[in-house]
């Protein structure tokens, strides 16, 4: 039977079957044992992530929530303030941009109960209301769009446009000018906050272990309103208050005077973030993603999908606001392409919120749900706080832009070194074998987070964010390789601390983050990892990691910039430097540019560098030297975003074409004959899309 | 101030990739090239301690793959991080250097047993990731070279893992098959991954007859690590005598071509190829790690022209690159002294074969006679440690063994070598990782006279991991028990009897460097008075003027003496010396005096199974 700390563990090395890094939860780790007795799992799920052919990753980097999550938009209105006869401005950080939490709150539940006043009928026949149909332009009628405000003729654009289009070979049909100008849709939240449930394992254990994307906000129309919108269909004219994203709750004070009536009001609510692709490396196999660190381009991610079901009620006897969220999250593989019915399914969210609870601003929630910060979108990352929590917590914003929120939560990752089950004969002299739990232990994780929001004039703000976080996993006992002896396993503990500054313009979605965190113990491994790279006393005391990151996004006319970084430092509990401890980072932007409103085009440059602390013999045979792996990688990616400018304009359909350079660092991450050891160029030629609407993880809940 | 912002992220993100670049990782020089020295001064100075690195202590739980402390034949975790924890006992025990399992990647298991010994070579060119990675390698040798310790790898050119098997029936896969019904027809059992040898080489039969030479096809199994060897050279099928396996090894073809038991693939060591392959391989391990000595197995199965090869070609790079006095000794598993002693004596074969000889070599060096540097002395263990102190029998034998070692043992140094005879550097044991421990059968009397003795004769003594412990294993794989078990105590008597020997060794150079000369040998295993008794003095050579008398009284039955018709033991000190045991017996304390009388005798008289030490009073 296992040992503790002899379970497969992954390894930020390429894995046999997988990619060389994995969110943090594999980075960190040895060569998985993969053959450790009966352990098959792992070894089973990246085959299948091999065999996907979409995007072809290891099961780690199926887009499930790791340590670096989505923000955790849940918790805070993010609807722009703005008086509701004109319009205020984007929603950057909006947390911050609010003004009182109440008067926040009443917009967005005027545009809610708006929304559900003139869809009565539909939800009424229907149940649900299929925000997304109506969403853009519910959110950002009222708004309008910046046009491009740099001084380009638009002839230059009109010819540009169509000349785009001579080029696409995807027909794009319809003239741009016959398009109607929507309101940018980027949440400036100042984060680029996105809910994205997708993940990206970090380990084929930890199949919930990478970051979501960041949450998308639906974008607060613009102060300055430039020319009217127009619409290829008439809808209901959304409140001037632009609804705030999923996490604020409803007050009455917000939804618009209704004659005296019943004492509960709800309704339905869907919304969805989605990405798909299609890829090949020039030779025939399909894309791989390529990425060697733990958090790199998205461009190449896997396929993934969240569908949520919200139902959001009014007690108007108590005052208190409820939403239930429900949010299924499917991944790889899709049926289209190995016609297998076998995508893996998980459920992301599914708690009740209930807001206004004693007192104005506070809210409790109890159940599992994606709980993050925010996140930096080219990266796929959530530096700071990112849980994956079955759990409980309080939340309370303060009038002063204070928001402070603390909860705590348990897991069981399915692995031996929580769990061990036993074969026992049936009691009472039954026939048949009985199964038991003998080791049995979950992860206790709690966290708090404080943070205070400052204006800086009319529209820009800035954020303080401190963080942190305990971990703690009882001792227990568990039964060796020969039955009947046991053996003590040691109670684990782990901390972090962070921190976080953001700004903001307030003028679209520029802004800026600056995180920083430290993890101790059983905290610096991923929260599904299963620890490896032991102590001598076999605990993980003495792992630590630091994590700095960077990220942004400028915006300005028909340009666009996103930018990110980070740096992490990671040393497993083992005293001795090894291939376990990883130095690494990567540097990104992506410009881009919109020759119209709906087309455009970015390009992506990345450089990215893992150090691991062991040494490999260089291809000439000279002496072995510490393992320096980087890759550049470059891309081109044209689009279409129906949604109109920005950065985080959803949905949009893209073209991809990147090629990555491998040096000999690069290219020993992964096994022999497996084509990332043997060549130095990686291309990557595909095609995809990726949307959010309405859901309470990516911005636009409402 | 959004400009300030922008530009205080674009130094950010300068600093970011700047760290990027260059790391903060601190290797503490381990990834640095070694500079290679001479870290032992004289070779007969070192008390060498045998380690089994899975058995000896777990300093890393990073690497317990696969682990099972349950059951002796399974990785049980030890590793080079732990042995690296653990110098700090090594060095209150006295040991001046320990050898070590081998280095390299292992065949990692073979039908339920475990390569935890290192004797299943996959892999040459890669550390055995159980042990640790080339920086835990490093790390170890380098605390230990500060600590004063020196270390000797294990190294194994007989052979690899259980890496082909012969496709006999030629189905391309391979089986185990019976046929035969045993009434009417015989059983024969052909077993694909072992058959019997065939001085043919293994031929392929089908049910018409045979069919030439059976092929050989490399398994492809990495979870157990059954991958084709490395480096490349020896995937040839050529590379390999491919004979079967040895069922007589009193038949040479057999003993030096057949495959070793349990599937070990034999190398043809003939080759230049292989001869090549293999000082590239284990050059290379010195080169990157500084250890200063190689104990080679099963030399006795390979061709006598391969050491003729590996020793010089081996000695001439290292010294190329400032590695002088490195020690080879080699393991002949044999109670001949002719058999066992012709791997150190320098002798130039015919000329023809000498021509055919220099076919491999690539430098301007040609062959010459020199061999090993050293082996284990074999015969004294059977003669002397089997037969005298664990079974009583008489002490003549060893007066017998030790008369005849200048004829079968090198007298002469190799060049480039350790500057001493091979004669002089015999590898003196008690037990290994191959016999059932002393206390298996003996007692720890019996344990304690043998440690006196292999502690101050001629020779390098070497201590098996857990004598101190009195661990008492029978054979394999009884004998590997973890020394962690023993919770590494130093309190014990065993502990503190081989730490004294070890300091007395290492206080005496009488004890290290003196000639040896047997005083007084007995036939006699009665009643007699010297019954058991076994003295040599230790004096001369490059002692100066250190002397040691050695007393020994093997006999398990009654007290003896050196004495026989009244005539007492003549020593060679000067009449009135007083000699001092610094030892101590049963019978007398450590202090104990002795007077040398005018004639030059000493009486001296032992309890049973004790012995006594010693020195001159002016050199205590």
């Amino acid at each position: 039977m296992a040992d503790v700390g002899e379970e497969p563990r992954e390894t930020g090395l390429p894995h046999p079957l997988g990619e060389p890094h994995a969110a943090r939860a594999r980075a960190e780790e040895p060569f998985a044992a993969r053959g450790h007795r009966g352990e098959l799992r792992a070894g089973i799920a990246l085959g299948k992530g091999r065999q996907h052919g979409l995007l072809v990753a290891a099961a780690e980097q199926l887009d499930l929530p790791g340590p670096n999550e989505l923000a955790e938009q849940v918790d805070e209105p993010r609807a722009p303030t703005f008086d509701p006869v004109e319009q205020g401005p984007r929603e950057v950080n909006g947390g911050l941009n609010r003004r009182v939490g109440a008067e926040h709150l009443e917009h967005r539940s005027v545009a809610a109960v708006a929304r559900v006043l003139e869809h009565r009928v539909e939800v009424a026949e229907g149940l649900v209301k299929v925000q997304g149909e109506d969403q853009p332009r519910a959110c950002h009628a009222a708004g309008d769009r910046r046009r491009i405000g740099v001084g380009f003729p638009d002839v230059t654009m009109r010819l540009s446009a169509w000349l785009f289009g001579l080029v696409l070979a995807c027909g794009l049909g319809h003239a741009a000018s016959s398009r109607a100008d929507e309101p940018d849709r980027s949440e400036a939240e100042g984060d680029g906050k996105r809910d994205d449930a997708e993940r990206t394992p970090a380990t084929a254990e930890d199949d919930e272990a990478r970051p979501a994307k960041a949450k998308r906000r639906d974008v607060v129309p613009d102060a300055s309103p430039a020319e009217p919108a127009e619409r290829s269909s008439p809808v209901p004219a959304p409140p001037a208050t632009a609804p705030a994203t999923s996490p604020v709750p409803i007050t009455a004070a917000a939804l618009p005077p209704v004659a005296p009536g019943p004492e509960h009001r709800g309704a339905f609510h869907f919304g969805s973030y989605g990405r798909v692709a299609i890829a090949s490396d020039g030779t025939g196999r399909p894309a791989r993603e390529s990425d060697i660190v733990a958090y790199g381009s998205r461009l190449d991610t896997t396929n993934y999908v969240e569908l949520e079901l919200r139902r959001e009620d009014r007690w108007e006897k108590v005052g208190i606001d409820t939403r239930i969220i429900s949010t299924l999250a499917i991944a790889n593989s899709i049926f289209h392409f190995d016609g297998k019915f076998d995508s893996q399914i998980a459920v992301r969210n599914l708690y009740i919120e209930a807001s206004g609870v004693g007192t104005k601003g506070v809210s409790v929630w109890a159940g599992s749900r994606m709980y993050r910060g925010d996140d930096i979108y080219l990266l796929n990352f959530w530096p700071l706080d990112n849980l994956n929590t079955l759990g409980a917590g309080v939340r309370y914003e303060a009038p002063t832009r204070t928001v402070a929120q603390v909860h705590m939560g348990f897991g069981q990752p399915d692995s031996p070194f929580y769990k061990q089950r036993a074969s026992r004969p049936a009691p009472l002299n039954q026939f048949g074998a009985a199964t038991i739990d003998l080791l049995d232990r979950q992860r206790w994780i709690g966290s708090a987070r404080l943070e205070q929001g400052f204006r800086l004039g009319d529209k820009a703000g800035m954020k303080v964010v401190g963080y942190g976080e305990g971990h703690r996993l009882p001792a227990g006992e568990r039964e060796s390789a020969r039955e009947g002896v046991f053996e003590a396993v040691p109670a684990e503990t782990g901390f972090v601390v962070g921190g976080q500054v953001g700004a903001w313009t307030g003028e679209r979605n520029t802004h800026l983050n600056l995180f920083v965190r430290y993890a101790s113990g059983l905290a610096a491994y991923g929260e599904f990892t299963t620890p490896g790279g032991l102590g001598v006393d076999r605990t993980t005391s003495g792992a630590r990691e630091l994590q700095v990151a960077l990220g942004g996004n400028w915006e300005g006319g028909p340009l666009a910039v996103m930018l990110g970084g980070y740096f992490r430092s990671f040393r497993n509990a083992s005293p001795a430097l090894d291939a376990g401890d990883v130095d690494e980072g990567i540097a990104i932007v992506r410009p881009q540019v919109w020759f119209t409103d709906w087309v455009g085009l970015g390009v992506e440059g990345s450089y990215q560098v893992q150090h691991r602390g062991a040494l490999v013999t260089p291809e000439d045979g000279g002496e072995p030297r510490p393992l320096v792996a980087t890759m550049p990688r470059f891309g081109v990616l044209p689009f279409v975003s129906p949604a109109g400018r920005g950065s985080f304009s959803r949905p949009m359909i893209w073209l991809i074409y990147t090629i990555g350079l491998r040096d000999a660092g690069a290219r020993a991450l992964y096994p022999v004959d497996d084509p990332y050891n043997t060549r130095a160029t990686e291309h990557f030629l595909g095609a995809g899309a990726e949307w959010w609407f309405g859901s309470t993880s990516y911005g636009g809940g409402l | 101030m959004i400009g300030r912002t922008w530009q205080r992220g674009a130094r950010a993100v300068l600093g970011m990739l700047g760290l990027l670049t260059t790391g903060c990782m601190s290797f503490d020089g381990l990834d640095e090239p070694v500079a290679l020295q001479a870290n032992v001064a004289d070779w007969r100075d070192q008390v060498i301690y045998q380690i089994l690195v899975d058995r000896f202590a777990n300093g890393d739980t990073s690497n317990d793959f696969n682990i099972d402390t349950t059951s002796q034949a399974r990785w049980h975790g030890g590793d080079w991080a732990g042995l690296e924890a653990k110098l700090p006992y090594l060095q209150e025990l006295g040991v001046t250097a320990v050898w070590i399992s081998p280095v390299y990647k292992n065949v990692d298991t073979d039908a339920n047993v475990d390569g935890y010994h290192g004797y299943w070579p996959q892999d040459f060119t890669q550390t055995n990731l159980h042990y640790g990675d080339l920086m835990a390698l490093r790390r170890m040798v380098r605390e230990a070279h500060e600590r004063g310790i020196a270390v000797i790898i294990d190294v194994v050119t007989n052979h690899v893992g259980q890496l082909f098997f012969y496709d006999i029936n030629l189905n391309g896969h391979p089986d185990e098959s019976v046929r035969g019904s045993g009434e009417q027809s015989d059983v024969l059992h052909i077993n694909e991954y072992d058959p019997d040898f065939d001085p043919r080489g293994i031929q392929s039969e089908t049910s018409l007859g045979e069919a030439g030479p059976a092929p050989i096809i490399f398994t492809h199994d990495p979870a157990s690590n059954h991958l084709p060897p490395m480096p490349a050279v020896l995937q040839r099928p050529e590379m390999y005598n491919r004979r079967g396996r040895t069922v007589n090894f009193e038949e040479p073809d057999q003993l030096l071509h057949g495959d070793f038991p349990g599937g070990l693939k034999d190398l043809d060591t003939t080759r230049c190829e292989v001869k090549q392959a293999m000082v590239e391989s284990y050059a290379r391990w010195v080169e990157l790690t500084d250890v200063d000595g190689f104990r080679i197995d099963t030399i006795k199965h390979v061709d006598r022209e391969f050491w003729r090869y590996f020793a010089q070609k081996i000695r001439q790079r290292l010294a190329r690159k400032g590695k002088t006095n490195f020690f080879m000794f080699g393991e002949a598993f044999d109670g001949r002294p002719d058999l066992v002693g012709a791997y150190t004596k320098s002798e130039l074969p015919a000329a023809e074969q000498l021509s055919r000889e220099n076919e491999c070599v690539e430098d301007s060096l040609g062959i010459t006679g020199d061999q090993l540097d050293g082996v284990f002395h074999f015969p004294q263990y059977y003669q002397v440690i089997r037969d005298v102190f664990r079974d009583g029998m008489s002490t003549d034998r060893i007066e017998t063994l030790w008369a005849d070692r200048a004829k079968h043992y090198g007298t002469t140094a190799n060049e480039l070598g350790t500057g001493l005879a091979p004669i002089k550097t015999l590898v003196n044991f008690i037990d290994n990782h191959d016999v059932p421990r002393f206390l298996f059968e003996g007692d720890v009397d019996g344990l304690r006279l043998a440690l006196l003795f292999v502690m101050t004769e001629d020779g390098l003594p070497c201590i098996y991991y857990g004598t101190e412990q009195e661990f008492r294993g029978g054979n394999d794989p009884a004998n590997r028990e973890d020394l962690w078990l023993s919770g590494y105590a130093t309190t014990g008597s065993t502990f503190r009897y081989t730490q004294a020997l070890a300091r007395l060794r290492q206080r005496h150079a009488a004890l290290r460097r003196g000639d040896q000369k047997v005083v007084w040998a007995s036939n006699r295993t009665g009643s007699e008075q010297d019954a058991g008794i076994f003295a040599f003095e230790r004096s001369g050579g490059d002692a100066g003027s250190s002397y040691a008398l050695v007393v020994l009284n093997a006999s398990g039955a009654h007290p003896s003496s050196p004495v026989f018709n009244g005539a007492p033991m003549k020593v060679g000190v000067a009449p009135g010396t007083v000699l001092v045991d610094v030892l101590g017996n049963k019978g007398a304390p450590s202090g104990t005096k002795y007077t040398v009388s005018g004639s030059g005798t000493l009486v001296i008289e032992l309890p049973p199974k004790s012995g006594a030490l010693l020195i001159p009073e002016s050199q205590k």
